[in-house]
C-alpha cells in the first residue's frame, strides 16, 4: 500500500511540465492532486461505520473547516472551565483535542505526505507523547498545530489553510466536528436539566435524565466481513429503545447501500481518468501525463 | 394559501412527469447552495422537504419498486456536491436533511452525514421517537431518498460515447454520399445495391475505428471535467458541470 502511494507521489512531482492544451500547469498540478486525493479515499477505507444518534434539536449548521478547526484547537482545561463545560463531558472534549493533534502528527510523520517533516519523526522517537503515550494529559502536550486563534505570522495562517486543504485531515476534522457538536448540545441539555431540578446532584442520575445527543448504537463492518456492534449504556433504560434499535438496523443496511453508490461514483471517475485507451498517442490533447499515471 | 396552491400545482405537474420515468420528487429535493461571490457557489447540503401526502406517495413507490426520477440538472448538482467541497477540494462528507411540514411550520427530523471513507452518522430528533410508527416511516423514507440519489450518481458516459460513434459514422458516410446522389440515380439498380452494401461496410469500419478512440475521448472528457471542477474560473466550472449533466445514460 505504501508503495503505491509512493509511486503516485513521484508521478505528481515529475509531471510539473505543462503539456495539455489550454490547461495551465498549475491547474494540471491541482488536477493531479485532486486525483490523488480521490485515490486516497480508497486507501483510507478500512471499514464502514454507522452511528445512530438521538439529538434534541437538528440545526442546519454548516461545516466550515476553519471554524471547526479553531473550535477544537481552543480546547484546554482552562477553556473548558471558562466555558462552563459539564464535568462529565470534559474528558471527551479533551480526547477530541488530542485526536486533532494526533491526526496532524500522523501527517507530519507520514513519508508519503506533503506535510512530512523528518525532524518530527526524530523527536517522536525520543520523547513524543502524542504518538506513544495514551495517558498523556493535555497540559503536557506541546502542540505542533498551527495556531488559528492568535497566528504569529502570515506563514502560520497559510499553514492552517494548507492543512485544511488536505482531504484526509478534512475528513477527520468533519467527524470530530460532528462529535463536538453533539457534546456541545449535550452540555447544554445537562445544564438545563440541572437548573430545572437542582436535586440532580449526582452525576449518574443526571446522565440518565438527559437522553439526547448520545450515540446510542454503532456498527462497524470491516472489509474482511467482521461486524462489530456497540451500544451505549443509556440505551438499556431508554423508553423507545426498540425504535432506536430498529432505526439503527435500517440505517446500517441503508448506509451500506448509500455509501456504495457514492464509492462507485468515485471509483468510476478515477478509473475513467486513468484508463489507458488503445488510441492513446493519436490525439494531441492526450498528453503524456495520463500515460505515466498508470 | 398561495404557497399551498403552488404546492398543489407542483404535485400535479410532478405526477404528469412521473407517469413513465419514475417518481418525480424534484420540487421536494433542494440542494442548499450559497453564492459566496458573483461567480462562486458553495454547496452545503441536500434537503428533502416532505409532508403527509408526499410521504405516502414515496411509501407507495418504495413498495412497488419504483425509482425516483432525477433531472440532469439536479443530478449534475448532486455529483458536483459529492465531489467538491468549498472551492476546489475533495468533498469530505455529504449532509442530508429531512424536513417535515406540518400545520404550516416545518422542522428537521433527520440528518445524515456520509463521509466518503465510510463513516456515517444518522441523527434523529428525540421527540420524533414519541410517535414510533411515524418515526419509522420518516427514517426509512429518509434513507431511501439518499439511497436513490447516491445510487444514480455513477457516470454512465460510455453508453453515450458508443451512441456518438454510431452517429458520427453515419454522418461521415452521409457526407460522402450526398454530393453524388444525382449521378447515382442514373446508374442501374445492381450498382446501387452494391453501393449500399459498400456504404454499410464503410459505416461499420468507421464505427470500429471511432470506437478505438473512445477510451481516449472518454478519458479526455473526464480529465477536462475534473480540471474544470477544481478550476477557479467560472467558465471552466460551467463547462465541467455541463459534462456532469451530459454523462447521464
Amino acid at each position: 500500500m505504501l508503495d503505491t502511494r509512493n509511486r503516485k507521489r513521484k508521478d505528481a512531482t515529475d509531471l510539473a511540465a505543462p503539456n495539455s492544451r489550454g490547461v495551465t500547469p498549475s491547474l494540471e498540478r491541482n488536477l493531479d492532486e485532486f486525483l490523488k486525493s480521490l485515490g486516497d479515499v480508497l486507501i483510507d477505507i478500512t471499514a464502514l461505520e454507522v452511528n445512530t444518534m438521538v439529538v434534541e434539536q437538528i440545526t442546519g449548521e454548516k461545516f466550515i473547516p476553519w471554524e471547526a478547526y479553531r473550535d477544537i484547537y481552543a480546547i484546554s482545561e482552562v477553556y473548558l472551565e471558562q466555558q462552563g463545560i459539564h464535568k462529565s463531558l470534559c474528558d471527551r472534549y479533551i480526547k477530541l483535542r488530542k485526536n486533532l493533534e494526533l491526526e496532524y502528527t500522523l501527517l507530519l510523520t507520514d513519508p508519503t505526505s506533503e506535510f512530512y517533516d523528518p525532524t518530527v519523526v526524530n523527536s517522536a522517537r525520543e520523547d513524543d507523547q502524542i504518538l506513544t503515550d495514551p495517558t498523556l494529559e493535555l497540559p503536557e502536550l506541546q502542540t505542533r498545530l498551527p495556531d488559528p486563534i492568535k497566528p504569529s505570522s502570515l506563514e502560520e495562517i497559510l499553514k492552517v489553510r494548507k492543512v485544511l486543504s488536505d482531504s484526509r485531515f478534512l475528513r477527520s476534522l468533519r467527524k470530530m466536528s460532528e462529535l463536538k457538536t453533539a457534546l456541545d448540545c449535550r452540555n447544554k441539555a445537562l445544564h438545563r436539566k440541572q437548573d430545572e431540578q437542582p436535586g440532580y446532584a449526582k452525576s449518574d442520575v443526571l446522565q440518565k435524565a438527559v437522553t439526547t445527543d448520545i450515540i446510542y448504537a454503532q456498527t462497524v463492518i470491516q472489509l474482511d466481513g467482521d461486524i462489530i456492534n456497540r451500544y451505549s449504556q443509556e440505551i438499556i433504560d431508554h423508553p423507545h429503545r426498540d425504535v432506536i434499535l430498529q432505526l439503527h438496523r435500517e440505517g446500517v443496511t441503508a448506509g451500506e447501500k448509500q455509501w456504495r453508490g457514492l464509492l462507485e461514483f468515485i471509483i468510476g471517475l478515477v478509473q475513467a481518468s486513468l484508463q489507458r485507451g488503445l488510441g492513446k498517442d493519436l490525439f494531441p490533447w492526450t498528453s503524456s501525463k495520463q500515460q505515466t499515471q498508470k | 394559501m398561495q404557497s399551498l396552491v403552488r404546492h398543489h400545482l407542483y404535485r400535479r405537474r410532478s405526477h404528469k412527469a412521473s407517469d413513465q420515468q419514475g417518481l418525480n420528487l424534484e420540487p421536494y429535493i433542494k440542494v442548499d447552495k450559497e453564492r459566496i461571490t458573483r461567480t462562486r457557489v458553495v454547496f452545503h447540503s441536500i434537503r428533502f422537504n416532505l409532508d403527509k401526502d408526499i410521504l405516502r406517495e414515496i411509501q407507495q413507490a418504495k413498495e412497488t419498486g419504483r425509482h425516483i426520477y432525477i433531472s440532469r440538472e439536479l443530478l449534475a448538482d448532486v455529483r458536483y456536491y459529492a465531489l467538491i467541497e468549498g472551492e476546489n477540494h475533495l468533498q469530505s462528507g455529504l449532509t442530508f436533511y429531512t424536513y417535515y411540514l406540518r400545520g404550516g411550520s416545518e422542522e428537521a427530523l433527520m440528518r445524515s452525514v456520509i463521509s466518503t471513507d465510510g463513516d456515517i452518522f444518522h441523527q434523529i430528533k428525540s421527540d420524533c421517537l414519541e410517535r414510533p410508527n411515524f418515526c419509522r416511516q420518516i427514517a426509512s423514507t429518509h434513507y431511501w431518498l439518499i439511497d436513490q440519489l447516491l445510487g444514480q450518481l455513477r457516470l454512465r458516459g460510455l453508453l453515450r460515447l458508443n451512441l456518438l460513434a454510431w452517429e458520427l459514422s453515419l454522418l461521415i458516410v452521409a457526407a460522402m454520399v450526398i454530393p453524388f446522389v444525382p449521378q447515382l440515380m442514373q446508374i442501374n439498380l445492381w450498382m446501387l445495391l452494391a453501393l449500399v452494401v459498400m456504404l454499410l461496410l464503410l459505416s461499420i469500419g468507421l464505427q470500429r475505428l471511432l470506437r478505438l478512440f473512445l477510451p481516449t475521448v472518454g478519458r479526455w472528457a473526464v480529465r477536462q471535467l475534473l480540471s474544470g471542477l477544481i478550476s477557479r474560473k467560472p467558465r471552466s466550472k460551467k463547462i465541467a458541470k455541463g459534462i456532469l449533466a451530459w454523462l447521464v445514460a
